[in-house]
């Protein structure tokens, strides 16, 4: 096939960043094309400027050859582009059906929609979906949903179509199941832009793969000629280490934080589990499984009658958040944006959050400013969170660098124990190995570490010990070493061992068809 | 570097342009109205400038909005918008009147100093109601408030009207206050009074509050992100209840110094909606303390020329209330501003937004 989509000198500037920086990409009718990059690279800039959420300054798009001109998602459609966003955008309490065909009814005075019922399933068949189109959204799964929003771009006539991130919010069994429905679409003669900052899933489907970085083209190769190294090499401009991260051996010290009868979901069985000094506890599960409800107990934010906490020794069950941090709880909360940042604040006044009690940096209500600044400049140079100054706003910082800063700060006043949530969600690869290298040298020095991840690989290369999380109970709890990344994704399911072997004989193998 | 600086003229230059086309926008309706929209204009400047007495009323005029503009920001820090401000400078300046009436102190600091004390705590009071229910049971604040501002008002026209009425006045009020309960006026054939240091007093204080203070650090922060404040042990129910306890003393403020400082007396309605003008003061300075200072002056003098303006063109004082009505339009939708600043900045803020999604 020839070329679908070309892209010839697109140029995107945001006030005084530029997110894309003269791109030119030539992607092939009836090909996975990936375009890897770290978050900030312009991948997304760049999809919205195609699918004609943003006008670029400069730069032309051609589609099938023809000079295209794409000021909305509405002409994007004309051309034939469609977008499967990373947020979904559906309405959850109408069925599958109706979000499919919102703003294409066929009206008269009653909605007509027997002739794309008969349409919408035929779809369903033939890439087996396994969608019912009476359901509400509201119960349906987060893959689920995805393939609605998959079938919504369809039923308009997609022929190119957009995935942006589009694992970020799966299962590992879930992302294999999407991996197939894109070599379907494929074979179907679909070309696909599959976004993505994780390297294995881009090497797995990818035929042709382009690296982003900082807003330009840097890399483009085919499949077969890709290498890991390579691409991460490109996607950060350094040499990466990939996982094999130095640690002591494990041994366990005392117990420094004990939780008995936490009650994370109504009617479901409480948890109960410990940490060790020097030990790093993966709290493994798909968002949403009680994960959340767990970090704002231990933390202090929410508290039961029946629940008992101890800390180093202590009864912390009612202490307020405030007692919990001074005690040596450090917290890198899950939700960053809502509960660890002020982003309309300075990097100063955020570094002050959490520690505006500690005798260092107030005395008698009135704020020692110059220790409070000198401590801002020693953690922004410490943990290199890239900013113009101490003084710029928080929110203009990048995803990595707002979370070296929440790490820094929560690091800095030598915790015991740290409650890490989702510590990695939305990083790019150079800040993903900066968390995990801290985590683990905390964990040297003898601190415990909770650490709440949706991220198999997370997990199981930082745990010393693994507890799998699923609709409020735990499904397990073991070392590390007893898990392997099919029961552990199995677990998290809510799938019990037994099951385990069915299961595997039901799914296939995702051949990487070139 | 570049980008503060930007950013700071950004915030420096944005309220003049807003003032601006308020001016532009008033001067239409004006000669809509047939009256030469320059000439206007040059009588409100003439009527503040042309005497050393127009110029202090015109100051003096500024001395409760500057107050009031205070009361609004240090709540708004928080993130609690006090419309409530009217109901509490009501019941601050009638409690400040019945200390001045019937406290048998004849020591002159001693009483001021008691009815200024008892008038914030009057505000502070009922400032606090709005507060403490907020925090209790999540209401709104802006109903509560407004809904306070009408017993406020209309229990101390009562009280005014009734029991504390002066027998020989046609007016609901009460009798003047004993002259040792009253400001001097500080400069001849002028309302300025001590009241002013009070203002910028406070204007000081605030300040430092904000800056210094850990108490004004936790105010701000629950203002900024409550829940990132609550992650990180700040109680935000706590100081959302004394945030507007302060802000509601402030008020209180201006009650007092109003009745001891220009009228000696309490007088059915004599704010006429001061609390009010108070938040687009505090809107439009971005609730900074000295750009509330400065805003209200300028305020002052549209009210005092809004007077000349009567009096020389026969255009309604109420005049005033429109300009001021049209500034605090412009100010709650900055987004005009922008359409009027062009379509590709426009496209560039949404850009930015989404950005930051």
């Amino acid at each position: 096939m020839g070329t679908a989509l070309q892209l010839s000198h697109i140029t995107k500037i945001f006030g005084e960043i530029t997110a894309n920086d003269d791109i030119s990409l030539t992607v092939r009718g009836g090909s996975i094309h990936c375009i890897l990059g770290e978050n900030g690279s312009g991948k997304t800039t760049l999809m919205n400027v195609i699918s004609g959420l943003y006008r670029p300054q400069e730069g032309e798009i051609f589609v099938n050859g023809e000079k295209a001109r794409i000021d909305s998602p509405k002409d994007a459609m004309k051309y034939k582009i469609g977008m499967v966003h990373q947020h979904f955008m559906l309405f959850n309490q109408n069925t599958v059906l109706e979000n499919i065909i919102v703003g294409e009814e066929k009206c008269g005075l009653l909605l007509k929609t027997g002739e794309q019922r008969r349409f919408l399933q035929q779809m369903i068949d033939q890439y087996q979906f396994q969608v019912n189109l009476d359901d509400r959204i509201r119960d349906l799964s987060v893959g689920t949903k995805q393939k609605v929003e998959i079938l919504k771009v369809l039923y308009r006539g997609a022929d190119t179509i957009i995935f942006d991130e589009p694992t970020a919010v799966l299962t590992p069994q879930e992302a294999d199941h999407l991996m197939e429905i894109l070599l379907g679409l494929k074979k179907d003669g679909k070309t696909i832009l599959f976004i993505s900052h994780k390297l294995n899933e881009t090497l797995k489907i990818g035929d042709y793969i382009t690296v982003l970085r900082r807003g330009k083209v840097v890399y483009e190769t085919v499949n077969r000629d890709a290498t890991p190294e390579k691409l991460a090499y490109e996607m950060v401009g350094k040499e990466t280490r990939f996982g094999g991260f130095e640690r002591k051996k494990y041994r366990p010290g005392e117990t420094v934080l004990k939780i008995e009868g936490a009650r994370l979901k109504d009617g479901k069985k409480p948890v109960s589990f410990q940490v060790h000094a020097g030990e790093v506890l993966g709290i493994a599960g798909v968002d949403g499984n009680g994960q959340q409800e767990l970090e704002q107990l231990l933390i202090g934010l929410t508290k039961q009658r029946n629940c008992r906490l101890e800390f180093c020794g202590k009864d912390m069950s009612q202490a307020p958040v405030l007692e919990r941090k001074m005690a040596g709880m450090a917290y890198i909360p899950s939700d960053r944006l809502e509960y660890a940042v002020m982003e309309g604040q300075t990097l100063t006044f955020n570094y002050l959050l959490g520690n505006h009690s500690r005798e260092e940096f107030q005395s008698h209500g009135l704020l020692r400013n110059k220790q409070l600044n000198a401590y801002t400049e020693e953690c922004i140079s410490t943990y290199d969170v890239r900013t113009a100054g101490a003084r710029e706003r928080l929110g203009n910082l990048s995803g990595g660098n707002q979370q070296k800063m929440v790490l820094s700060r929560e690091l800095s006043q030598k915790p015991k124990l740290i409650l890490a949530g989702q510590p990695t969600r939305g990083l790019d690869i150079g800040a993903i190995e900066f968390v995990h290298t801290t985590l683990l040298e905390e964990r040297d020095k003898g601190n415990a570490i909770i650490l709440i991840s949706a991220e198999l690989s997370e997990i199981t290369e930082l745990s010393d010990k693994i507890l799998v999380l699923y609709d409020g109970e735990i499904m397990a709890e073991d070392v590390n070493s007893a898990f392997t990344r099919e029961s552990l994704g199995l677990l998290m399911a809510g799938k019990q061992a037994e099951d385990s072997l069915a299961a595997q004989a039901g799914g296939k193998e995702v051949d990487t068809a070139k | 570097m570049k980008e503060k600086i930007k950013n700071s003229a950004k915030k420096i230059v944005f309220p003049f342009i807003t003032f601006a086309v308020a001016m532009i926008f008033s001067g239409l309706l004006l000669a809509l109205l047939g009256y030469n929209p320059i000439k206007a204009y040059q009588f409100i400047l003439l009527g503040t400038f042309k005497t050393t007495s127009t110029m202090g009323n015109a100051l003096a005029n500024s001395i409760p909005l500057m107050l009031a503009g205070l009361a609004v920001s240090i709540a708004g820090k928080a993130g609690i918008l006090n419309l409530g401000v009217e109901g509490q400078l009501y019941i601050g300046g009638m409690l400040g009147t019945v200390c001045a009436l019937f406290l048998p102190v004849s020591n002159r600091f001693l009483m001021l100093f008691l009815v200024l004390a008892v008038s914030m705590a009057g505000g502070m009071a009922w400032g606090g109601i709005v507060g403490v229910l907020k925090a209790k049971y999540g209401t709104n604040e802006v109903v509560v408030a407004l809904m306070l501002n009408y017993i406020a008002i209309l229990f101390t026209s009562y009280l005014a009207a009734s029991p504390l009425k002066d027998p020989d006045a046609a007016l609901n009020q009460t009798v003047r206050i004993p002259e040792h309960a009253q400001f001097r006026r500080m400069i001849p054939r002028t309302q300025i009074t001590a009241a002013i240091f009070i203002a910028l007093g406070v204007a000081v204080l605030i300040w430092f509050l904000f800056r210094y203070t850990t108490l004004g650090y936790k105010l701000q922060s629950i203002g900024s992100n409550p829940k990132a404040a609550l992650a990180n042990g700040i109680e935000c129910r706590k100081y959302m209840i004394l945030s507007m306890c302060l802000s509601g003393a402030v008020a209180g403020l201006v009650g007092s110094t109003e009745i001891i400082g220009k009228y000696g007396r309490f007088t059915e309605g004599f704010s006429n909606d001061i609390g009010f003008t108070g938040v687009a003061i505090a809107a439009l300075a971005g609730y900074s303390p000295f750009a509330v200072v400065a805003v209200s002056v300028v305020f002052g003098i549209l009210n005092a020329g809004s007077l000349t303006l009567g009096r020389e063109m026969g255009v309604s004082s109420k005049m005033f209330m429109v300009i001021q009505g049209i500034i605090v339009l412009f100010v709650a939708t900055p987004y005009l501003i922008e359409v009027f600043a062009g379509r590709r900045k426009m496209k560039k803020a949404k850009g930015d937004e989404n950005e930051c999604e």
